[in-house]
């Protein structure tokens, strides 16, 4: 009997493992047809010439893995809020994500009249969804809205005013000199609202028709579940190849890609990079991947606690190796980090390393008053394994010279508040930044933006800072770069945090997509999306 | 007076109508007579009896090394390796060996099921035990209490409780175990209320036996069939619920090889690395089987008409 | 039976203010800021103090919640901190979703769970009953979320006989309530067969076997009736750990219910979302075990003389 039982149970586990492990990955794609949105079925537009390739698909099905909080520019700036907003709205000047080349958006051309003043000039013949004419008053209507929002307030702040010469000619006048001011135009907040729908609906109503000039027209949410957008038929230039995209919520990664390799789905974002793997070796997805903005770093409180002595942080940096840890973590994706800014940021220079030197580590310990190691608390945020695994990883390592890291995974709201009020000893963030260089350092390591801003280790330093403020002033390409090599240094012998990972975007998509390109600033133009 | 609901849940099984006030060491004499001729619940015991001696011996069978705990000896050249050889459950994503890690989390998975059921069983089985023996307005309000406890949905309020109190093995306890209250709270009123007004209870309190030894001597060892099984039961459950915090991200603290955590934070590689999910898998369906044939054995063996 | 119901209506009312007084007091010392949630990392101090106030935020523990009591009575559940949408349109979207989720898996795992509870008893002791016994306990000890990806991967997958995720057609629905369903049926079934054991031998079962009566027309005319009611207590009570389970199955399935939107109000700390929701939930669980509770005093008497 108690065999027979043992027996039994043993048998059942082993079927259900063996018939869910078996995974071969190959099941036919569900027929396209069925799985193209499930909206009004309408056949091809109506205009748009007569030639219209009846079977080929043009509705997209794009998996993200949160709802976007607010389809309006300048509150929430969540990832899937940005992905949709990118295809409701279009800003000023645009960053081409493949060339990382700032080209025309709804300004065709401009001039620096000097470091402060910008002139620009607007695109004409442009409509917004709803039929008004795109305007000046609809610029600077947008930029006093985006500084009167908290939210986005600091990121525009240096804009002082708008000066309107007629509807399509407009001169920025910042209230300092601000090199970086035409990449701040070409971010997704800065999109151009329709000032007059704006204007009625204000901040409490906007997000829920969200009137822009982009090629795609906010259609309908489910709420929690789904988003639509259109194709926007009297867009002012190219029109795309998709008449709709539907950005899905799926939370669970694993999920995502199960959706695309089985067809229920054309694009997949952010794959887990344990699966790139499966995915390299399944043939009915294609991965796509490409080097992003994001930089993934190791927090310390520099302000307090026995990190606030420099020699501690420096211990710490020769006692750590991050290659094994950028493997297994990050299952080898995306690469090392060489120093604040990524290397997708022209101005970015590879810091030197810190050597591995278990020897020199236990040195500058025992210098710094810990020569029989010490005790510290690493948290990290509740949701993100990849962290969790670097934290396990991270207090492994630093067993050999005694360190003891005790790991925390905090709930999300509590880890920011408590980053921000410097409660850590060590911690982990990302920071998704843009090409500027500027944007990669202002808000982690300038002593104004202490705590709940960004600049969540505390680094508080005279000369970091004076080359931040200096950097943003200057027009000098060449000498431009110099400070911010320099700034680069500077950060590195401060060592607010240990530069620990360069991301890389992770996205799958079914063999029939093409003309998908990963962007590194995660909201990829998918109006450029066809089908085979 | 409202809650017969779980007076008919659980009385008819537990609680003997005609129990006497016999003497403690012979009813468990016969109980343990009866338990012992189930051969499931010896079967379930003999389970649990192993889980505690790999538990116990965690130490000497997954031993730590100089600088690292046993559960947490990473060797990141020998990730993912299947079972058999020198890893007989193989290694996981650090390369430590799963079957260290199963043998130190029955430790912690024990030691959780254990404190939970302990905050859950004495927070329970007190209000339970004043709300029936009392009635009128204490009984009321115990019981409005464990109603507003019942009406939060359970994980929602140890997330909650968990994000309130912040996150580490103590605090998913309590969260997990408060949860845990109504139950007992509920089944032991039930039992109170069917023994209150027995002849037995009135002869003790006719030579002067005061409340308190009423229901502890008297009302309380005749409750304890019932209580017993939803302890055994609510060990099980408490490891499940520690698993489902920590799919939330919000269980125990890694590198504590708690079993639901291992299975929570592998699911990830379910697909690629069955051995890594199947193993945690099977340790907790392992504890909850041996657990729910205790369970069930003594349940039968307290209420000697269930016997063929 | 009028005065039964009005009285537990009338009992449901501490009932709820206890969840709002529980849930506020959570949420009141959680740590993490809404006003920064609300205005971003990057908001002025100022800002922050002015919405604070405008928000209530600044007043005292019992002012704030007092004025919340006094908004929940006017049905004025205010607006997410987030999304800045009403909070019953939040709520009152996802809420049907996760109420159907939750209806067809309580009915799968009545349909699974009373039927082989019954055969079980009949059948006490035989192959069957040990069978389901060990079926049953494998499914009360498997995870949730485990089970999900399971099914997923064996019937999406592998077999393509389920979609994946969404919940539009009724095969959407087939996976997430097996998912949730799975323990429940478990716990029936085990809850169905204690109370037929108990049933089948009281002494009217004895003597309508006596009278030579066909042994299935007694199981289901005279067994089944009596055997049901604790098994209905049961379902009542489960209901509420399924709207629980509703949140790890919504999660894996991307069914955009409240389970899972909860959590991330959590979360985010948006915490009118949070109040309103849990309410609703309590609301809804209170309701369903009033309805239990009537339906229970109707089938059996003695509960309803107790109101009289």
């Amino acid at each position: 009997m108690k065999k027979s039982l043992i027996r039994t149970m043993s048998a059942l586990v082993v079927a259900v493992m063996a018939l869910t492990s078996c995974a071969t990955g190959n099941q036919a794609p569900a027929d396209a047809g069925t799985t193209g949105g499930n909206g009004a079925d309408t056949t091809a537009p109506a205009d748009g010439g007569g030639q219209a390739a009846s079977d080929v698909r043009d509705e997209l099905i794009f998996l993200t893995g949160a709802f976007p909080v607010t389809l309006d520019p300048v509150m929430m700036n969540d990832h899937p809020s940005a992905q949709i907003r990118l295809m409701i709205f279009e800003t000023l000047v645009s960053l081409n994500p493949r060339t990382m080349e700032l080209e025309p958006g709804l300004a065709v051309s401009w001039d620096f009249e000097d470091a402060q003043t910008l002139n620009m000039e607007l695109r004409q013949g442009v409509y917004f969804s709803n039929g008004d004419p795109f305007t000046a008053d609809d610029v600077s209507f947008t930029i006093e809205r985006a500084i009167e929002s908290t939210h986005t307030r600091s990121m525009f702040e240096m804009i002082e005013y708008v000066e309107i010469h007629d509807d399509h000619n407009i001169t920025l006048h910042l209230s300092e000199p601000f090199m970086p001011i035409l990449h701040t135009l070409s971010t997704g907040q800065l999109g151009i609202v329709n000032a007059n729908v704006a204007r009625e609906l204000g901040f409490d109503g906007f997000h829920e028709n969200p009137v822009g000039t982009g090629r795609f027209i906010f259609d309908s949410q489910v709420l929690g579940d789904r988003t639509v957008v259109v194709r926007n038929e009297n867009y002012w230039g190219e029109l795309p190849h998709l008449r709709q995209i539907t950005f899905r919520v799926i939370p669970e990664q694993p999920i995502r890609f199960i959706e695309v390799e089985t067809g229920n789905a054309d694009i997949g974002f952010s794959i887990l990079p344990t699966d790139v793997q499966r995915a390299e070796e399944t043939d009915s997805v294609v991965l796509h991947r490409h080097l992003n903005f994001s930089y993934n770093y190791i927090g310390f409180n520099t302000a307090s606690g026995p990190l606030a002595d420099i020699r501690v942080r420096q211990a710490i940096a020769h006692a750590l190796q991050l290659q094994p840890i950028i493997d297994n973590a990050f299952a080898g994706t995306g690469m090392p980090g060489t120093g604040p800014l990524t290397t997708l940021h022209d101005m970015s220079i590879a810091t030197e390393p810190f050597e591995f030197d278990l020897d020199r580590s236990r040195e500058l310990l025992a210098e710094a008053g810990f020569p029989d190691g010490l005790s510290l608390r690493f948290w990290t945020n509740a949701g993100n394994q990849a962290r969790a695994d670097v934290a396990q990883l991270v207090q492994s390592q630093l067993r050999q010279v005694n360190i003891d890291v005790e790991v925390e995974i905090i709930e999300w709201g509590t880890y920011l508040e408590a980053t921000a009020a410097g409660e850590h000893d060590m911690f982990m963030l990302g920071w998704i930044s843009q090409p500027d260089p500027h944007f990669g350092v202002d808000m982690l390591f300038h002593s104004r933006n202490v705590g709940a801003p960004g600049n969540r280790s505390f680094t508080v330093n005279a000369e970091i800072d004076r080359l931040i403020e200096e950097g943003k002033g200057e027009l000098d390409p060449v000498r431009r770069a110099q400070i911010y090599a320099d700034l680069q240094n500077a950060i590195r012998e401060e060592l607010p945090h240990i530069f620990l990972h360069f991301g890389e975007e992770l996205i799958v998509t079914t063999p029939e997509v093409r003309g998908f390109f990963p962007a590194p600033t995660g909201s990829p133009w998918l109006w450029e999306v066809y089908f085979e | 007076m409202l809650t017969n609901k779980v007076a008919v849940d659980e009385a008819p099984v537990g609680v003997n109508a005609d129990a006497k006030p016999r003497k403690k060491r012979s009813q468990m004499h016969d109980v343990w007579k009866r338990f012992r001729k189930s051969r499931t619940a010896m079967f379930g015991l003999f389970i649990i009896i192993a889980l505690i001696i790999l538990a116990l011996s965690a130490e000497i069978l997954a031993p730590a090394d100089a600088i690292n705990p046993g559960y947490d000896i990473q060797d990141l050249g020998n990730t993912f390796a299947p079972p058999g050889g020198e890893h007989i459950f193989g290694t996981d994503n650090f390369g430590r060996d799963i079957f260290a890690r199963i043998a130190h989390g029955a430790r912690i998975s024990l030691y959780v099921g254990f404190v939970v059921v302990s905050i859950s069983m004495v927070t329970g089985v007190t209000l339970g035990a004043l709300s029936g023996y009392y009635s009128g307005i204490i009984d009321n309000v115990i019981m409005r209490i464990i109603d507003i406890l019942l009406a939060i949905p359970f994980l929602l309020l140890a997330v909650s409780i968990v994000a309130a109190l912040g996150p580490g093995l103590r605090n998913v306890m309590i969260a997990v175990g408060v949860a845990g209250i109504p139950g007992y709270a509920r089944i032991v009123r039930a039992s109170v209320l069917s023994v209150r007004e027995q002849e037995f209870i009135e002869a003790a309190r006719s030579v002067g036996a005061n409340n308190f030894r009423i229901i502890t001597r008297h009302i309380l060892p005749n409750c304890m069939a019932p209580i017993i099984v939803q302890a055994t039961m609510g060990m099980a459950g408490a490891i499940l619920s520690a698993a489902a915090l920590s799919f939330i991200g919000l269980g125990i603290q890694p590198p504590q090889p708690e079993w639901g955590a291992m299975l929570a934070e592998s699911r990830r590689f379910m697909r690629d690395h069955w051995h890594m999910v199947m193993f945690p898998g099977v340790a907790i369906a392992t504890v909850i089987f041996g657990l729910n044939m205790i369970g069930d054995g003594l349940r039968d063996a307290f209420d000697p008409r269930l016997k063929k | 039976m009028h005065k039964f119901i009005l009285k537990r209506l009338g009992m449901m009312l501490p009932v709820l203010v206890g969840v709002m007084f529980v849930i506020f007091t959570l949420t009141y010392i959680t740590p993490g800021d809404p006003v920064m949630m609300i205005l971003g990392d990057q908001a002025a101090q100022e800002d922050i103090v002015n919405l604070r106030a405008e928000l209530g935020l600044d007043q005292p523990f019992l002012v704030q919640f007092g004025m919340f009591v006094a908004n929940t009575m006017q049905f004025n559940f205010g607006t997410s901190f987030t999304t800045g949408r009403p909070v019953l349109e939040e709520i009152g979207f996802r809420f049907p979703t996760t109420m159907q989720l939750a209806a067809m898996s309580v009915v799968i795992s009545v349909l699974i769970g009373i039927p082989l509870g019954i055969l079980s008893a009949v059948k006490q002791y035989t192959i069957f009953d040990n069978g389901a016994t060990i079926i049953g306990l494998l499914g009360v000890s498997i995870p949730n979320f485990w089970l999900g990806m399971m099914l997923i991967i064996l019937f999406s997958v592998n077999l393509g006989w389920f979609p994946t995720t969404g919940f539009e057609t009724p095969m959407h629905w087939v996976l997430p309530s097996f998912t949730i369903g799975i323990s429940s049926a478990a716990i029936i079934m085990r809850m169905t067969r204690s109370s037929m054991l108990e049933v089948i031998r009281q002494d009217y079962i004895r003597t309508a076997r006596a009278k030579g009566q066909k042994e299935s027309k007694i199981i289901v005319s005279h067994a089944l009736k009596n055997a049901l009611i604790p098994v209905i207590t049961v379902v009542g009570l489960q209901f509420g750990l399924l709207l629980g389970g509703a949140i790890l199955t919504e999660t894996i399935y991307a069914i955009p219910g409240l389970g899972r939107f909860m959590v991330e109000s959590i979360q985010r700390r948006d915490y009118p979302i949070i109040q309103g929701g849990v309410l609703l939930l309590a609301l809804v669980f209170s309701f369903v075990n009033l309805l239990v509770d009537i339906l229970y005093a109707f089938v059996d008497p003695r509960i309803r003389s107790q109101y009289k």
